[in-house]
């Protein structure tokens, strides 16, 4: 989860030139180094439709410590009730594969969770995680396509392709990036050849700073699913302790 | 062809109710034989298919001992190189509350990681679980089940259903139901799926997997990284293909298998007699039309290919009707195989219809012809070579040759000499056998002399009794000794295999009853399975001083039983105190001395091995055993062999201090309870159970519900066995009726002059009945002599090649004789037919 929103809520100001030729790994990095903050606290409600077109909802916590590959974040499921108290505790290190914790109060244990599919999986989501955190900068070629009108804002097209090599899904991805504010507002992923989401960042608004899509939008192509994630309560750079983020904080329902 | 319009057609059409009796005796073999081999084969097809769709994509297993073994394995496993998944599972066979639903296989799975190794094809609208594992595993209640057994229990996503757990019977919501096809299809569709760690809790299985399966990254060599899994896990742990399962159940099934297989040959076998007797008969009957047709050119050839047509004829049509029969016979069969396999080796098999092969079907109904054609064979070259002025000569035809019979009763001494020195001689298997199947031809060669030695025997009995009926059907048979002789060899099998059938049942019944006196004695057995084969639950070395606290235990043995891979397959491993074992015991010690024995082996300097394993394998005293544990192999000499039932594959005991260092575990799946003599054995099974039984599985058996579930066991292995044998008692038995037919056609003349001369009809009647019982009686002593020394041949063969086991050859006297008024009983009932058409004939028709 605090990959969605590291993409999502951490593309901040920006520190180039408008209208000088931009370069479009510059413009990535400025993205992230805008939504860089010490901690993020919030709360969520995801609505999902399926391709049956049945439609259900959960509603979490969020806080997370620390940003992009050196953070640590907790999800706790607040409704619908049979998962209350349900939680996922992500720690990602930069130097090594990050550990993943689910915790379930019914049978009092936890488990952990090894790929992104496993994770995607367990919170009932259909954001393909793993691909967005793979917009890491050092896994992608960037190259600034166009600077179009998308929705009445002024943004740059940037066609991600990543590098040979890497553990990416999407071979490339199109990145439309704001170029007032550098806040993301579409991703769009294709696989081989056909299209297989599409990610908008809605109701951009700018919170102690740092502008937050409040309103995230998926559509999936291929399992033909639609999900919509509202966060609400955003707070920014709160206090925040090391031992909120283990398995015992977790277990304690902290 | 013209030969057959001719000769046999109207022969046939003539003696309908006698070929009706014959191939209905070939039938039943070939049934027999097609049942057995379709039931077998369904129930490994089952397991097979089982262990396909459950194991989905899986490439390789990792199995621990029967209780599992710690999750930490999975992070090991997870951290080889080329696993690409690796998803966790345990097993539970779970009783339902369901009238008639029987047992449900429940998988305890990790959704998460095993929708990446099986797949889970959910009911559409049925289930919300494919797009949100969290809503099924945030339920520790949420069950997911098959459209088959929801549709059989009218259950539906919401539905409750109530499952036996460790704490009793327990309200579970079905979740999710799965579509009837790849995982569904799995134990007829009494499967459900759960999470893994909600069935750990449930079924009171602490934090341990039965098993993990794993699928490797594209491009990895799958043998490469067994390899590497086997190395980095040690020898306590089994790194396999999923089909080495299949092959396991299978060698596990063999004996089984075996003697299901021999005892449907020797129906087939019996069937064989009974066509054999009825083409002699009808060979003797038309040797006037075999002598016209000689005579007006017929070539020897020709007369030999009309006999065996007619045999292939009989035996397509009772092939085809075997083969039917077979097949309702088998899936009649299913549940109860299904229960006896479940019950003998834990394995649970649930199977709703019946796999036949087409190649098997085509085998059973080329046997049932082929063994006609060979039946039909003697009788066609005895008919291609009778002289044709022999063949229109009147009253010849009953005579037997007292060339044929010199020639036949040297062969049988001749038989019977290679047969005894091959007994005595031989050491080898091979040798065995021949001298077995020798000894069993030796007696049929015999049996026309004993027909006639016996009958003689039995003139001169009822001739003191001036029965003048009697001694009118002994007078017959003696008249008539190829009638008779092939009908007795077929009843006197039978009989033989009721003998050996009974003696080994016997035997095994006074071993194992031995082995429950002087091992298997404690006063309350505790387990964690009401199927004592199953060890999935242990129980903490703490319960031991719970269970010592219970006023009137007097003392108590903790044993833990694990199967491990000792000389190429699994066998049973049981760790216990064994000075505290051999203060209560005195088990049969076959090969060592007892008290050597018990010295070294308390001291963890041996180990004493099961009869079975050391006689299967070869195992001498004091030879090196090496056993796999967690912490490498340990090499212990066996100093000891006892008789021990308690493991078909065999069984090793060791001390439960060498357990406890090389396994690095204290815990016990079963405690043995012995009380104070003035205590009543219920009344401390209830208090254990008030006491300990919620929270996990424990059930408390009384020696003597422990005896009777054993002696159940084995009554259920014998049960199949009888239905077998009843099955060629009655071919025999028709053969008799077949027989009596015959006698009343050929002997229509005789009767019509003692009508005549003034004979009752219930004279007639009378002389029919003793003629039918008579050779009922030559065949029961003839078969009891034959199964006398084929008990020995069985037990022997048993342990040499089956089961290991040496069982004490004792003769089943009561079993014998009892069958002496069953048989002729039923000789009896196969006469009145016969007799009543005999009497119901006018006496025109008779002196035609």
């Amino acid at each position: 989860m605090n990959r969605i929103l590291l993409i999502a809520l951490a593309f901040g100001s920006s520190n180039l030139a408008v209208g000088a030729t931009p370069d479009a790994q510059e413009i990535v990095k400025e993205c992230q180094r805008r939504m860089a903050v010490k901690s993020m606290r919030c709360e969520g409600v995801m609505k999902i439709t399926n391709s049956r077109g049945v439609t259900r909802e959960k509603r979490w916590l969020f806080r997370r410590m620390g940003h992009h590959d050196n953070s640590k974040s907790v999800v706790r499921f607040t409704e619908p009730a049979s998962e209350r108290g349900v939680s996922v505790l992500i720690i990602n290190h930069p130097d090594r594969q990050s550990e993943e914790w689910l915790w379930i109060p019914a049978t009092g244990r936890e488990r952990r969770i090894i790929s992104s599919s496993e994770m995607n999986r367990s919170l009932g989501i259909d954001f393909d995680l793993n691909e967005l955190e793979e917009h890491d900068i050092r896994q992608y070629d960037y190259q600034v396509l166009a600077h179009l009108d998308v929705d009445g804002n002024s943004c740059w097209k940037i066609r991600a392709q990543a590098k040979p090599g890497t553990s990416a899904v999407a071979s490339v991805s199109y990145l439309y990036i704001r170029d007032n504010d550098f806040a993301l507002t579409k991703i769009e992923k294709y696989g081989a050849r056909e299209l297989i989401s599409t990610l908008i960042f809605r109701d951009i608004q700018s919170i102690q700073g740092v502008p937050t899509p409040t309103t995230v939008d998926k559509v999936d192509a291929l399992q033909h699913s639609r999900a919509v994630i509202t966060l609400t309560n955003v707070v920014y750079n709160a206090a925040m302790q090391d031992d909120d983020f283990t398995l015992h904080a977790v277990r304690e329902g902290r | 062809m013209i030969g057959f319009h001719a000769i046999s057609w109207p022969f046939l059409k003539r003696h309908r109710l006698r070929w009706v009796l014959t191939i209905t005796g070939v039938a039943l073999g070939v049934a027999v034989l097609v049942a057995m081999q379709a039931a077998n084969s369904t129930v490994l097809n089952a397991f097979r298919r089982t262990i396909d769709v459950i194991g989905g994509e899986t490439q390789l297993e990792i199995f621990g001992d029967d209780a599992g073994f710690s999750e930490d394995v999975l992070n090991i496993v997870e951290s080889c190189a080329g696993v690409r998944v690796a998803a966790p599972i345990i097993e539970q066979t779970v009783d339902t509350d369901i009238s008639g639903q029987g047992t449900l296989l429940v998988l305890g799975v990790d959704m998460l990681r095993d929708g990446m190794l099986r797949k889970y094809d959910f009911e559409p609208n049925a289930s919300d679980i494919e797009d949100d594992v969290l809503a099924f595993l945030a339920q520790a209640n949420a069950l997911v089940i098959t459209q088959e057994f929801a549709r059989r229990n009218h259950l539906s996503v919401g539905s409750e259903v109530r499952l036996r757990t460790a704490d009793g019977p327990k309200q579970f919501v079905i979740r999710g139901i799965l579509r009837p096809r790849g995982l569904a299809r799995a134990f007829g569709g009494n499967l459900a799926i759960m999470d893994i760690y909600a069935a750990q809790q449930i079924f009171g299985r602490g934090h341990v997997f039965d098993r993990i399966d794993l699928a490797v990254a594209p491009g990895t060599n799958l043998s490469e990284c067994q390899s590497r899994l086997s190395q980095m896990l040690g020898p306590a742990f089994r790194v396999a293909y999923p089909v080495t399962r299949a092959q396991s159940f299978e060698a596990l099934l063999q004996v089984y298998s075996r003697m299901m297989n021999l005892l449907s040959v020797l129906a087939l076998i019996v069937g064989v007699f009974v066509i054999h007797n009825s083409f002699s008969i009808a060979v003797t009957q038309r040797r006037t039309d075999i002598g016209i047709l000689r005579a007006i050119g017929a070539r020897r050839g020709e007369i030999r290919r009309i006999f065996l047509v007619e045999g292939a004829v009989i035996g397509i049509a009772a092939s085809l009707l075997g083969v039917g029969g077979g097949v309702l016979i088998a899936q009649a069969s299913l549940k109860f195989i299904s229960r006896l396999v479940e019950v003998r080796y834990a394995v649970s098999i649930v199977v709703s219809e019946i796999t036949v092969s087409p190649l098997m079907l085509a085998s059973a109904f080329a046997a049932g012809v082929l063994v006609s054609i060979v039946a039909a064979a003697l009788p066609a070259e005895a008919a291609a070579l009778t002289h044709p002025t022999l063949a229109l000569q009147r009253g010849r035809y009953q005579i037997l040759s007292t060339r044929n019979t010199w020639v036949r009763n040297a062969c049988a001494a001749f038989t019977t000499i290679t047969a005894l020195v091959f007994l005595l001689a031989g050491s080898s298997s091979l040798v065995f056998y021949l001298s077995y199947v020798l000894s069993i031809f030796a007696m049929i060669l015999f049996s026309p002399g004993f027909v006639m030695l016996l009958t003689r025997v039995l003139t001169l009995l009822v001739r003191r009794l001036r029965a003048i009926e009697i001694m009118l059907s002994t007078e017959g048979l003696l008249q008539a000794p190829r009638r008779t002789a092939w009908t007795v060899s077929a009843l006197m099998l039978s009989v033989a295999a009721v003998v050996v059938i009974a003696g080994v049942s016997n035997a095994t019944y006074a071993s194992i009853s031995r082995w429950l006196s002087t091992t298997l004695n404690p006063d309350l057995l505790v387990t964690s399975s009401p199927n004592v084969a199953s060890h999935s639950f242990l129980f903490p070395r703490s319960m031991e001083s719970e269970l010592k606290a219970i006023s009137g235990v007097d003392d108590l043995q903790g044993v833990r039983t694990i199967r491990v891979t000792i000389v190429g397959a699994a066998r049973s491993l049981m760790a216990t105190n064994l000075q505290k074992l051999f203060h209560r015991t005195t088990p049969d010690f076959v090969a060592g001395t007892a008290a050597v024995a018990q010295k070294l082996a308390t001291e963890g300097k041996g180990v004493i091995i099961s009869e079975n394993l050391a006689t299967l394998q070869s195992i001498r005293l004091y030879e090196p055993l090496q056993i796999p544990t967690p912490t490498g192999v340990l090499t212990l000499p066996v100093v000891g062999v006892i008789r021990d039932f308690t493991s078909q594959e065999g069984s090793i005991l060791i001390d439960e201090a060498v357990f406890q260092r090389e396994w690095k575990s204290n815990e016990v799946d079963l405690f043995r309870i012995y009380l104070l003599p003035s205590v009543a054995p219920n009344d401390i099974k209830k208090e254990i159970l008030r006491r300990l039984g919620g929270g996990r599985p424990l059930f408390v058996f009384t020696n003597k519900e422990l005896r009777e579930y054993v002696f159940h066991v084995v009554d259920e292995w014998f049960d199949l066995t009888y239905v077998q044998v009843i099955i060629a008692v009655s071919i025999a038995i028709l053969g008799i009726a077949n027989t009596m037919f015959v006698s009343v056609t050929d002997r229509a003349r005789e009767f019509a002059v003692l009508r005549a001369i003034g004979a009752f009809r219930r004279q007639i009647k009378i002389m029919i009945y003793s003629e039918a019982m008579l050779i009922a009686l030559i065949a029961v002593i003839t078969g009891i002599s034959l199964g006398a020394v084929n008990l020995y041949y069985t037990l022997e063969l048993c342990r040499r090649g089956i089961t290991g086991l040496n069982l004490r050859y004792e003769f089943p006297w009561r079993s014998a004789l009892m069958l002496i008024p069953l048989i002729c009983g039923a000789g009896f009932v196969s006469s009145v037919w016969p007799a009543r058409s005999a009497v119901a004939a006018s006496l025109g028709r008779w002196s035609e």
